[in-house]
């Protein structure tokens, strides 16, 4: 376990350690108080039953029950220290870790992976919430309560210290037992379930598969083999627990046994030892579990926040992969023209330690002037995104330059750099809210007509209207109440609506068909003349109206032309052409 | 609406006798071991029983050393001590052992009953909800069951029986003094109820928010890159920022409310205490009862009030499980839509001559699909199927293979309606190839095996090479025993498809139904993976969905689909010169630069 997390979490707290040396405070008299308890039930029966003193019965309860209350008060203040302390703890890491991912390039996003980010701020956080919150509420009593009972009976029954001493062993044992054998095997359990809860899964996604080739048998057999294993697996902890439970029970009973004939034998050669004595040690016994009690339940959770701010950690120290230079060249925007070059740039992914890996783009020089439309065409894999990637700098060329306007992109401002630029990623992403929002995702103050014509172009319009409250209809999480090719469109809507200089749709209609591809492209012409459109594609007829249409291979250009030159000259463009849209125009398509 | 929260409503909404049924259909999985449950009961007694005479034990030596003051009375109870001791053990663990025994088997068999009877549903039951839907919740579903037997049931038996046996005792010893007992119980439960009825609505709340707040952290952090590209980053801090303030501040409510109840039920713990000391002193005072009696009566009201509150505390669970386990039993009672008729023999050998006749067709009763479609395949034809999205192709391959049964008309292959025989010997002879490759997590071979248990090494071996996988297959690092995460996550989209062409063609197929294989593929992948799929069709009755007509051109007969119904039929031909719906949608592809082009070529 590696204390210097704690550490670091507590300097989270900094401003508030007052707070922690209170709630140690009210701790330290809690437990005064719950101590006192079993003493004074040992004086009421010594010196008011006994005695037959009702008065001093009476006396001595009411001692208890000021006890009682105090201890009571005293708990539920701390309660308050720990809910707040813990729901701080929780949101200030929550706020840090979403500004550090804020911060975060593409780089970053690709290596730590979205859904491992929503984990780390998720559960982990969730974790080291309990963790704080288990620690002040109940971690804390432990060592207070145990040295607490020590000095008491030291005090009031000296002679019963070595059953104690002998139960505290034997509990300490068969928690270490527990965390030793019992634990392991609970979360080898919690694996069977995911192993069992992921064989589900599988057949569930396949079940068309399944039935075409009528194995569901086999699928049984095997999900009988699954849960098999986690039944024998689930059974192993029971069992031990099925020894250990019983074990402790069974050991306080001996315990309680010997409090009483130890103790009754003195009482009764009158070493001075009470019959109260007797029976509050036995009260003792049961505080005596207390603590044991305490690390058994929560120890698992320290353990487990302790991995959770490990993971914490690793994003709020990770540095960001792209940053702004320290001397940046200003730019006005309505002056820019948007003509893009790329002078000699090869490009790889860097790894962990920033370092870059395996080359996919090599040696690209393209000039792009504004207004043209320049086409991306080649196979999966030959570095078309990675090479429109590097106009809005979502990574850094490793050798060679991108320049908009004669400025290398890395010399500009992150922020003014991507104003320029309106991008449609492989993946459509939208996010809840209304569809306007959507659309003006890019400039939230746009006005309806921007924002109309951007939707217009993007032939988004139609459907949009078809919904009942038009433009402030829902959209929901993901865009998931749109289909793939509404949502391209209403992605190529939120390009279009910033008016950007420089265009870039990266196989932006692949789920949309080839008539309405066509409306998209040739509104994009119209409305977009000035800027300059880079568009990767998968299908020759999303290129085939470019000005020009650049076909890689392998991270290399191999080819730049009209599709007329290129159908002319190139063998591979050729072949793609074949494939695609085939002989048709020989076999009925023209006459 | 949560899972939990919809089941609280259903519950609420009374119904229970339903409530009741669902319990005891639950606890059939447990009451068929009938022998080692009534053991286990009995056991529990005994446990109990051996928690009960403890503290009669230690006020029995309270006695001895403040009455008789005799060293061998006490030297007996001392025995005593150490046999309820052994009693304790003896009976604790056995029962245990049978408990985990019985509702491991349990949760085995209710597993398995459920896993099983899925395999019978027809995919109508599948489409209802989304898969990942229907998942997460049966995998809560039988968590939350599984809790309840592995650690609910041990837990309200044992709570139940001790507080039984403890009271019973007590009664004996003096009526009086259980009355106050009782009425600290009595306190304690209130007070514990009062405060899960704040903290339960709070809780949920509470949960209701958090699933807010991880909704939008999941929806940011997976669109991250278009914050980045859209320079939103502050926007998107700032929605954050709100909702998780939000969380944490009525979290902190909702935890504050249940953290108090534990210091509550102590302090009623000590009242009940103090009560009993100081009622009872003046009892023993007056010679009503004796020392060792009330010494006796403080241990047995201090262990009887854990159990009690344990059973409060597993209310939520019973509950929990009930409500998962109505859900459970609700799918084991769906039957099957589209079922065998008892007399249903097995489909002979396909020869692949199909004949659809005024077919009609609804996914749900009263939205008609498909209308009035007719056609017939020849052994050996290819035809394909256009059209726009949502037009019907899909659904047509669905009824032929019969994954859902038709409203009105008839089809037939070889002559023989398909709803006469058995869906498996008809399944089994159609192989298909989906747009979506699904691949199973295991090895290459497992998944080229999965098309017919007992193809061997070889066929599947073959197949891979004319499917023209083999090349790629053998630069895995395992070549053919490499093995396949997470349905195939290591392979390309164009890859995965090509096993899934060689998984067909292991089957040995009779008749083919390829769902648009290619369209997610660069260009030299799909030739290759065309170049499969023509040897796979050789000779068999092949149906082509096609998003991209090139791919059907050559077909014997294509049927444009328009809402549900054949529009054009013909060889592409045919159809251009038709210049009807299929040449639009076919010269629509070239649109613009057409002139262009031909000039060139």
């Amino acid at each position: 376990m590696k204390v210097s997390n704690y550490k670091r979490l507590f300097t989270l707290f900094y401003g508030y350690r007052y707070w922690f040396v209170l709630s140690i405070v009210l701790n330290i008299i809690f437990v005064a108080g719950a101590l006192a308890i079993p003493a004074l039930s040992a004086a009421l029966i010594d010196y008011g039953i006994l005695e037959k003193d009702f008065g001093n019965v009476l006396d001595i309860g009411f001692l208890m029950l000021i006890a009682a209350l105090i201890a009571g008060v005293c708990q539920i203040a701390n309660a308050s220290i720990a809910v707040w302390a813990s729901e701080y703890c929780a949101h200030t890491l929550r706020k840090q870790t979403f500004e550090k991912i804020q911060t975060l390039s593409f780089g970053n996003i690709d290596r730590f992976r979205a859904s491992d980010l929503l984990v780390r701020l998720t559960t982990d956080i969730l974790n080291v919430k309990t963790a704080v919150m288990q620690t002040i509420m109940n971690l804390m009593q432990a060592p207070l309560l145990l040295i607490g009972t020590i000095i008491i009976l030291f005090y009031t029954a000296p002679s019963l210290m070595w059953i104690m001493v002998l139960l505290l062993i034997a509990f300490t044992i068969s928690l270490i037992v527990y965390f030793i054998i019992v634990e392991p095997q609970f979360s080898r359990k919690q694996e069977k379930v995911d192993g069992v809860n992921k064989a589900l899964r599988e057949t569930l996604t396949g079940i068309r598969v399944v039935k075409a080739f009528v194995r569901q048998q086999y699928e049984i057999d095997k999900y009988r083999n699954a849960t098999e294993e986690l039944r024998i697996t689930a059974l192993r902890p029971q069992h031990v627990m099925a020894y250990l439970m019983p074990t402790v029970i069974a050991i306080s009973f001996l315990g309680f046994g010997g409090v009483y004939y130890f103790g009754g034998v003195e009482v009764l050669c009158n070493t001075g030892l009470q019959i109260g004595n007797v029976t509050s040690a036995a009260q003792y016994i049961l505080i005596l579990m207390m603590p044991l009690l305490i690390i058994a339940i929560v120890l698992p959770f320290i353990t487990q926040a302790n991995s959770s701010l490990t993971r914490i950690f690793e994003i709020l120290d990770a540095t960001p992969e792209i940053r702004d230079p320290p001397h940046l060249v200003p730019i006005t925007p309505s002056d820019m023209k948007g003509r893009v070059v790329f002078d000699n740039v090869s490009f790889a992914y860097r790894n962990e330690k920033g370092e870059p890996e395996g080359e996919v783009l090599h040696d690209i020089n393209l000039i792009a002037e504004p207004g043209e439309t320049i086409g991306f065409l080649g196979a999966t894999g030959c570095g078309k995104t990675s090479l429109i990637s590097l106009i809005p700098r979502f990574y850094d060329v490793t050798k060679g330059k991108v320049t908009i306007d004669g400025i290398d992109v890395r010399d500009m401002s992150q922020k003014s750099l991507r104003s320029l630029i309106g991008i449609c990623l492989q993946e459509p992403v939208l996010f809840s809210g209304t569809i306007r929002q959507s659309v003006t995702f890019g400039s939230p103050d746009m006005t309806d007509d921007e924002m109309l014509i951007a939707s217009e172009a993007a032939d988004a319009h139609g459907f949009v209207m078809n919904i009942p409250e038009e433009y402030d209809g829902k959209v929901a999480r993901r865009g998931a109440n749109f289909s793939g090719g509404q949502r391209q469109r209403l992605s190529i809507a939120r390009a279009l609506a910033v008016r950007p200089k420089v265009l870039i749709l990266d196989d932006s209609t692949s789920a949309c068909d080839v008539a309405t591809e066509a409306r998209i492209q040739d509104a994009i012409t119209k409305n977009m003349k000035d800027a300059t459109k880079f568009i990767v594609a998968q299908r020759i007829s999303s290129v085939i109206t470019a000005d020009r249409i650049v076909l890689m291979d392998q991270g290399r250009i191999i080819a730049t032309g009209t599709h007329a030159e290129l159908l002319a000259e190139n063998s591979l463009y050729q072949e793609i052409y074949e494939s695609q849209l085939g002989a048709g125009l020989h076999s009925g398509g023209i006459e | 609406m949560t899972a939990k929260e919809e089941a609280t409503v259903g519950m609420k909404q009374g119904n229970l006798g339903e409530m009741k049924v669902t319990i005891m259909r639950l606890l059939s999985y447990l009451t068929i071991y009938q022998f080692r449950l009534s053991g286990a009961i009995i056991l529990m007694g005994g446990f109990a029983c051996a928690m009960g005479i403890l503290p009669t034990l230690m006020g029995a030596a309270t006695d001895i050393i403040a009455g008789s003051r005799s060293l061998e009375e006490l030297q007996h109870i001392l025995i005593f001590f150490v046999l309820d001791a052994v009693a304790v053990w003896i009976c604790g663990h056995i029962a245990q052992r049978l408990l985990s025994d019985i509702s491991q088997d349990a949760l085995y068999h209710l597993r398995n009953d459920l896993f099983t009877h899925m395999q019978t549903l027809s995919l109508g039951f599948f489409d209802r909800q989304p898969i990942g839907e229907l998942m997460s919740r049966l995998s809560n579903d039988t968590d939350v069951i599984d809790q309840f037997f592995s650690n609910g049931i041990q837990q309200v038996l044992q709570s139940v029986t001790t507080v039984i046996v403890l009271t019973v005792i007590m009664v004996f010893i003096d009526p009086f003094m259980t009355l106050l007992v009782y009425l600290a119980v009595i306190g304690l439960i209130w007070i514990s109820g009062a405060i899960a009825r704040i903290s339960g609505p709070a809780f949920e709340y509470m949960q209701d928010q958090l699933g807010e707040l991880n909704g939008y952290a999941e929806e940011r952090l997976a669109g991250q890159k278009v914050t980045i590209a859209y320079r939103q980053e502050e926007s998107s801090t700032i929605g954050f920022l709100s909702l998780s303030e939000h969380v944490a501040k009525i979290g902190g409510k909702a935890e504050f409310v249940a953290l108090t109840s534990m210091p509550a039920t102590t302090i009623i713990a000590n009242l009940q205490m103090i009560l009993l000391l100081v009622v009872g002193g003046a009892m023993v005072i007056d010679g009503d009862i004796k020392l060792g009696e009330m010494v006796a009566f403080l241990g047995l009201s201090s262990s009887i009030s854990s159990p009690l509150s344990q059973i409060f505390s597993e209310y939520a669970l019973i509950m929990n499980a009930i409500a998962g386990a109505s859900r459970v039993f609700r799918i084991l009672d769906e039957k099957p839509v589209v079922a065998d008729k008892p007399d249903a023999k097995p489909m002979p050998p396909i020869t692949g001559d199909v004949v659809f006749q005024d077919v009609d067709f609804a996914y749900v009763p009263g939205r008609t699909v498909l209308r009035n479609n007719s056609f017939h395949a020849l052994h050996g034809q290819v035809f394909g199927l256009c059209g726009p999205t949502g037009a019907g192709k899909s659904t047509i391959i669905n009824i032929l293979t019969r994954y859902y049964d038709i409203i009105s008309g008839s089809i037939k292959v070889d002559g023989v309606g398909i709803d006469t025989v058995r869906q498996d010997s008809l399944r089994s002879q159609i192989a298909q190839v989906l747009q979506e490759p699904f691949l199973f997590s295991g090895t290459i071979i497992e998944n080229l095996r999965y098309a017919r248990e007992g193809a061997t090494d070889d066929e599947c071996i073959n197949a891979a090479r004319q499917a023209g996988a083999y090349e790629f297959i053998m630069a895995q690092p395992d070549g053919f025993q490499t093995f396949l995460t997470d349905g195939g996550a290591n392979l390309s989209q164009g890859q995965k498809q090509m096993l899934t062409i060689a998984r067909a063609m292991v089957a040995h197929p009779r008749m083919l139904i390829l769902d648009e294989a290619t369209s997610n593929v660069d260009t030299r992948t799909e030739k290759l993976i065309q170049n499969g799929l023509l040897h796979l069709q050789e000779g068999k009755t092949s149906f082509i969905i096609a998003h991209r007509l090139s791919t059907i051109r050559h077909a014997d007969c294509i049927l444009v689909i328009n809402q549900g119904e054949i529009i054009e039929r013909g060889t592409h031909t045919e159809l251009m010169d038709k210049k009807g719906f299929y040449y639009n949608l076919y010269m629509s592809q070239f649109r613009g630069k057409l002139s262009g082009i031909t000039g060139v070529t």
